[in-house]
């Protein structure tokens, strides 16, 4: 049969990877001399070759044992190729990220964003504890296909309360799910969502976390995205498995949505989680 | 020329055999067959899980690895569509060496737009090297219902590149601070559109080092890098690859005519170990 292709090819992949992989590939992002404000723009593209209709982007080795480590980067884009960056997705969790010589793994994002050819990209990190690194990478799909021939997405909101470096508050249940907590509605009609987690604590526990996102009113919701986060003793946290980056992700919503979070341990769950979510559209 | 609207669909439909409650075993416990045998079809949905038509299905496996163990591993998944056992493998030989645990590393992810009628029961079985057989956890979530039935990818032809030998896949060696060789894969059988790099790695003593993976499309002479992944192992030989390789469309999405050639290689921090392999899934249709 006839398949219709999700969209285009992505022919062009650029990346801030090291020229050789190592535990800290990509770009190290300071966080600023004082706890939870903007760090500065780092640039992890230059000037992009062609057209960018999708990114990726992994935070890792926020992660300090016995410490709580909140984080957030934005995204900046320049589309003239300079420094001068405009955030286009803001406050993506980071927090507790593992170190890759450790767990492995850390906290993954994938999104639909247009970044025009030619453009710079920049990243900000704002952390909880100050004048700290973290590490990012980013990929960026693109093609020779203009926008009329591929998705495009120019918009994106986050959801969520923002206090210092968390976002909102949600209480995991025990052997249960817990209760759903909102994280506010819409502005504009969207269709790709990501979830941001992270624990809010000095002691975390090694264990597995699913964490919903839904949309819907305080009757009825309708779960986008199950989450698995995992975290150990040594204060680590990362999105493991399949839960995050899936055909899930996509979901058109109206503006005026309202979305809403909840989460569900095996046994009593550590105190301190807190979540953000990203939608894109346009 | 006509060119088809584009468009992701949104599945209303979704099912797993994740645990109910989430703990570090998530998914179902496979065990191998050892020694290089074949290992018995284990169920990891039924009829009744597969309740409506199914577009895709992805896939968590860990927990494989055993310390100071060389522990090469490849996975089937079948389907009955009658939803009994009597399982037809229709995808085949996934690399899966080694995998480490939720707790890190993690293992390797996998996405198959691969349908399933409603119906089907689907199960899992392993080959392995080692003489113990041991055990092997899958993860397994499967999509329906789709906002635009004309938009989901209905594969229904899959091709395992690389040549299997002692439950490994195509053996490759990275090099030490620069790309190494490209070994073949082999050639597509028919016109593919999604592929799956499973680059991984199994030896009695793996170090804490990283390698980049290239997955490329040509000749000897000429290559198109279409796929680039990061794979890393602990010392307690458990093996990761990163999972965004494998599950973003964007990566994965990368149609290739029949007769095409694909190739592996690698790129290590330092001189790597030994025991690195790869098979690739092409799936089409």
């Amino acid at each position: 049969m006839l398949m219709v292709p999700p969209m285009p090819a992505m022919t062009y992949r650029v990346d801030n990877w090291t020229t050789n992989p190592s535990s800290t590939f990509g770009t190290a992002l300071a966080a600023p001399g004082t706890a939870n404000t903007e760090g500065s723009w780092t640039q992890v593209l230059s000037a992009t070759a062609e057209n960018i209709y999708w990114l990726h982007v992994a935070g890792w080795q926020n992660q300090v044992a016995a410490q709580a480590r909140q984080g957030f980067f934005d995204v900046g884009v320049d589309p003239a190729g300079g420094s001068s960056y405009t955030e286009v997705v803001a406050n993506l969790i980071v927090g507790g990220a593992a170190i890759l010589s450790s767990m492995g793994y850390g906290k993954e994002y994938y999104f639909p964003l247009f970044i025009p050819a030619g453009s710079t990209v920049a990243m900000r990190h704002q952390d909880s504890t100050a004048s700290v690194t973290s590490y990012a990478s980013i990929v960026g799909y693109g093609g020779p296909g203009g926008p009329e021939r591929n998705m495009v997405a120019s918009v994106s909101e986050t959801l969520g309360t923002v206090t210092n470096t968390t976002g909102t508050s949600f209480t995991p249940g025990n052997a249960a799910d817990g209760s759903w907590v909102s994280l506010g509605t819409t502005t504009s009609a969207l269709w790709w969502w990501q979830l941001g987690v992270q624990i809010d604590s000095t002691v975390k526990s090694t264990r597995g976390t699913y964490v919903d996102l839904a949309v819907g009113d305080s009757t009825t919701k309708e779960v986008i995205l199950r989450t698995y986060l995992f975290s150990t003793t040594n204060e680590e946290e990362g999105y493991a498995g399949i839960g995050h980056i899936n055909p899930g992700c996509y979901r058109p919503v109206p503006a005026g949505a309202e979305l809403w979070v909840r989460g569900r341990n095996a046994v009593a769950p550590d105190s301190g989680f807190n979540a953000l979510a990203y939608g894109f559209g346009g | 020329m006509l060119f088809p609207a584009h468009g992701l669909s949104a599945y209303t439909f979704t099912v797993d055999n994740w645990d109910t409650n989430p703990t570090s075993n998530i998914g179902t416990s496979v065990v191998p067959g050892a020694s290089n045998v074949e290992g018995s079809w284990t169920q990891i949905a039924s009829s009744a899980t597969i309740a409506e038509d199914c577009y895709w299905m992805a896939l968590h496996v860990h927990s494989g690895a055993v310390a100071s163990q060389s522990r090469s591993q490849i996975l089937d998944i079948g389907i009955d569509p009658a939803g009994g056992t009597s399982y037809t493998a229709a995808i085949e030989n996934l690399d899966i060496a080694s995998s480490g645990p939720p707790a890190g590393p993690m293992g390797y992810q996998f996405l198959l737009p691969w349908y399933v009628s409603a119906g089907s029961s689907i199960a899992a079985r392993i080959q392995g090297s080692h003489a113990t057989a041991g055990t092997v956890r899958v993860a397994a979530r499967w999509w329906g219902s789709p906002s635009r039935p004309e938009a989901a990818p209905r594969g229904s032809i899959a091709q395992t590149f690389g040549t299997i030998a002692s439950s490994a896949g195509t053996s490759f060696t990275p090099g030490n601070a620069a790309d190494g060789s490209w070994v073949s894969l082999g050639t597509a059988s028919s016109a593919l559109w999604w592929l799956q790099l499973c680059a991984a790695r199994a030896a009695t003593t793996l170090t804490n080092e990283y390698t980049y993976v290239d997955l490329a499309v040509g000749d000897a002479t000429n290559k198109r890098i279409i796929a680039r992944t990061l794979n890393l192992a602990a010392t307690t030989e458990r093996v990761q690859t990163w999972p965004a390789q494998n599950l973003t469309f964007a990566a994965s999405y990368c149609p290739i005519p029949s007769g095409a050639e694909l190739w592996v290689r690698g790129r290590c921090d330092n001189a790597p170990d030994s025991g690195y392999h790869a098979t690739v899934i092409g799936i089409g249709g």
